[in-house]
């Protein structure tokens, strides 16, 4: 009985995140497919790397977003990390204050706060900078990042970290021997994270980016506006497969390093 | 004291940010450039530089008709266009940012606006003009100045600050069989065959634009353009005066695919159950739609343009230059080339869009004007002078929604 259960709750699950990408899929891929029927009247798999390869637009937004991700992930990561371990191991007034502006850019209206910080950006200069594209993503990502890296090294604790320094260690080796290997989940999921929600910035590349960072969201969004899903849908597989690819290869060698020391 | 040290590698990170502010801020001392005086200067101080132009992406023929005609057009004449996809609200939301920021020289050359953004970029002052005659030659050869779509956008006074480049024209296109080659010109014959056809017509319901767009043509036909025209904004104000055309609505709404219960959401579905025969008219804002449906298989020869005696909405697409332009000689070029003979010729191929050109019924050059007869022919659209004989000018944006409010009160939602 439990399994059965435990069988239907998967399956459910799976439906919610498998229905709408397989829709994708299907949009990408599937010829004449009109509104009585259930499925594509045709597969063909050919117009996709038609249009993957042939478009050149295609291939250098791509290259737009996964520099602008690398940079995003250089810079969050950064700030986040420092951040999670003041947050996590030490005591000190106003870090229930600092806990909650963690989230600020989470909880205000994107278009108000995106507005704003692009008039800072000219002000400052940096708008259609790179630093200034990679610094407005980092302001959506260092939530997520942060809160898995607190998570993680909450877990932990700093126990060891106190006693490495007990022992004599300096601080820094403390960090490197100690807290920095102790916290690669934390990091992996903060990278990944991170990695995604910059992909998927869409105003905020068009207004800060000067219309100089035509990414892949940002070229996939009028389609999906204008209601031309088949082209939509072409960005979308391809968007699908650089976010987990990618994601795919961190994660196996992380696994991989894991196993290694586990044997040595 | 390892906190400290966490917090000095924080602070660390703050002077890459500042150099980074030196770097861009240079850029910003340039004064702001000036609209050159004429062409020819305009196409001297352009060469070498990249022009910039900003439009709604969505649309894939459109795009390819900048990438494939207008961009090797302009290499020949040593300018790079670069195309940025961006929504017209998002544009105006920047050029207003970089003005409140005080920014002399932004990113954007050259914006497809029109009607309601028109008059917002207007009243904020984000506007470059004049773009009159002597800059854009072929304004001068194609477009008389006393169009009144050159005159007025939606309403709004153009004062020189955006030209047209792109015309639409509502048509209906309708089944010669089910309509037996009687089409409904008129809203009263339309009612009249509804009666004696139940079930056979329908429309999209607004907010869609080609929904929305029906039920003003309905409004012209009930009540005419200069009622609704002269009509105060205001929700009593329009209602007062175009309550015959929702009465005439209702009187039609059981008549309808479904009883006038529930309406197509999409004009994809309308397309598609025009095709199926389910229903005998559809609408398009593109004069040529029946050509280029009918290219991709869509639609047989049975479908047949044509216009309601009085006329139907036309509305224009146009091009503007922002004050924050900072290749305003090249944004010249690229506006003149857009309007060109050559560029606008290729546009009226179906794999551009078929957009026709917004050139005025008296200077149409005969090529284009053959072009489109031609196509009158073969696919049963509408001949040129026909369609400028017809058009009735678009009222002003801040009247369509209240218009599609009022129809959702008082015809979807009646009884």
């Amino acid at each position: 009985m439990k399994k059965l259960t435990k069988l239907a709750i998967f399956l459910i699950f799976s439906c919610f995140v498998f229905l709408p990408l397989l829709v994708i899929v299907l949009l990408a891929v599937g010829k004449s497919w009109n509104y009585p029927q259930l499925l594509p009247q045709q597969i063909n798999f050919g117009s996709y790397f038609k249009l993957l390869f042939t478009n050149h637009e295609l291939l250098t937004s791509l290259t737009a977003s996964i520099s602008l991700a690398l940079g995003t992930i250089v810079l969050t990561i950064s700030i986040a990390y420092p951040t999670a371990i003041v947050l996590a191991y030490y005591q000190f007034r106003g870090k229930k204050l600092l806990n909650i502006l963690v989230y600020l850019p989470l909880i205000i209206p994107g278009i108000a706060l995106l507005t704003n910080v692009d008039f800072m950006m000219i002000k400052l200069g940096l708008d259609g900078s790179f630093l200034g594209v990679i610094s407005i993503h980092t302001l959506f990502c260092l939530p997520y990042a942060i809160k898995l890296l607190v998570d993680n090294l909450a877990l932990l604790h700093n126990r060891y970290e106190v006693v490495s320094r007990n022992l004599g260690a300096s601080g820094w080796q403390t960090f490197f021997q100690i807290t920095l290997p102790l916290s690669k989940n934390g990091l992996q999921g903060a990278v990944m994270m991170t990695y995604i929600v910059s992909m998927t910035q869409y105003l905020a590349t068009l207004l800060v980016g000067d219309g100089k960072y035509l990414t892949l969201s940002v070229r996939m969004f009028p389609f999906t506006q204008a209601g031309k899903y088949k082209i939509a849908a072409v960005y979308g597989v391809t968007f699908m497969l650089v976010t987990l690819i990618p994601l795919y290869l961190i994660d196996a060698w992380m696994s991989h390093q894991e196993r290694r020391v586990i044997k040595s | 004291m390892r906190g400290g040290k966490r917090l000095k590698l924080l602070v660390l990170l703050v002077p890459l940010l500042i150099l980074g502010g030196c770097a861009g801020n240079s850029k910003d001392s340039q004064s702001a450039n000036k609209l050159p005086t004429n062409y020819q200067t305009a196409l001297k101080q352009a060469k070498g530089q990249t022009v910039t132009y900003y439009g709604f992406g969505g649309s894939d023929t459109q795009n390819r008709w900048i990438d494939q005609v207008v961009t090797p057009m302009m290499k020949k004449k040593g300018i790079t266009v670069k195309r940025v996809p961006m929504d017209i609200d998002t544009i105006l939301n920047k050029l207003t940012t970089e003005k409140e920021a005080n920014k002399k020289q932004g990113n954007i050359d050259v914006v497809w606006i029109n009607g309601e953004n028109f008059y917002n970029a207007k009243k904020l002052g984000l506007l470059d003009g004049p773009l009159n005659n002597k800059m854009l030659p072929n304004m001068k050869r194609y477009i008389s100045a006393s169009d009144p779509d050159v005159k007025r956008d939606m309403a709004t006074p153009i004062d020189q600050l955006e030209v047209p480049y792109g015309n639409a024209q509502f048509v209906m296109i309708g089944s010669k069989k089910m309509f037996n080659g009687n089409y409904p010109t008129s809203a009263a014959k339309l009612l009249d065959w509804a009666k004696t056809n139940p079930g056979k017509l329908t429309y999209v319901a607004p907010p869609d634009f080609t929904g929305s767009a029906f039920i003003r043509n309905i409004i012209y036909e009930t009540v005419g353009y200069q009622a609704l025209n002269d009509a105060p904004a205001t929700k009593a104000g329009i209602y007062k005066v175009i309550k015959p055309s929702l009465d005439y609505l209702n009187e039609l709404k059981p008549y309808l695919w479904e009883n006038g219960k529930t309406y197509p959401k999409t004009t994809a579905q309308m397309d598609k159950m025009f095709a199926d025969h389910q229903i005998a008219l559809d609408f398009s804002y593109n004069q040529m739609y029946a050509a280029t449906q009918k290219s991709t298989g869509q639609f047989t020869n049975d479908a047949q343009t044509f216009l309601f005696d009085k006329g139907t909405i036309g509305n224009y697409n146009y091009l503007a230059v922002p004050k924050t332009a900072p290749n305003k000689a090249a944004a010249i070029v690229l506006i003149n080339m857009m309007l060109s003979k050559k560029a606008q010729s290729e546009q009226l191929s179906l794999k551009y869009g078929a957009a026709i050109p917004p050139y005025s019924a008296s200077k149409m050059p005969p090529e284009i004007t053959d072009k489109l007869n031609d196509s009158a022919k073969k696919n049963n659209t509408v001949p040129v002078k026909t369609l400028a004989k017809k058009r009735i000018p678009e009222v002003s944006g801040k009247k369509i929604p209240i218009i599609e409010q009022l129809w959702k009160e008082h015809v979807l939602n009646a009884n």
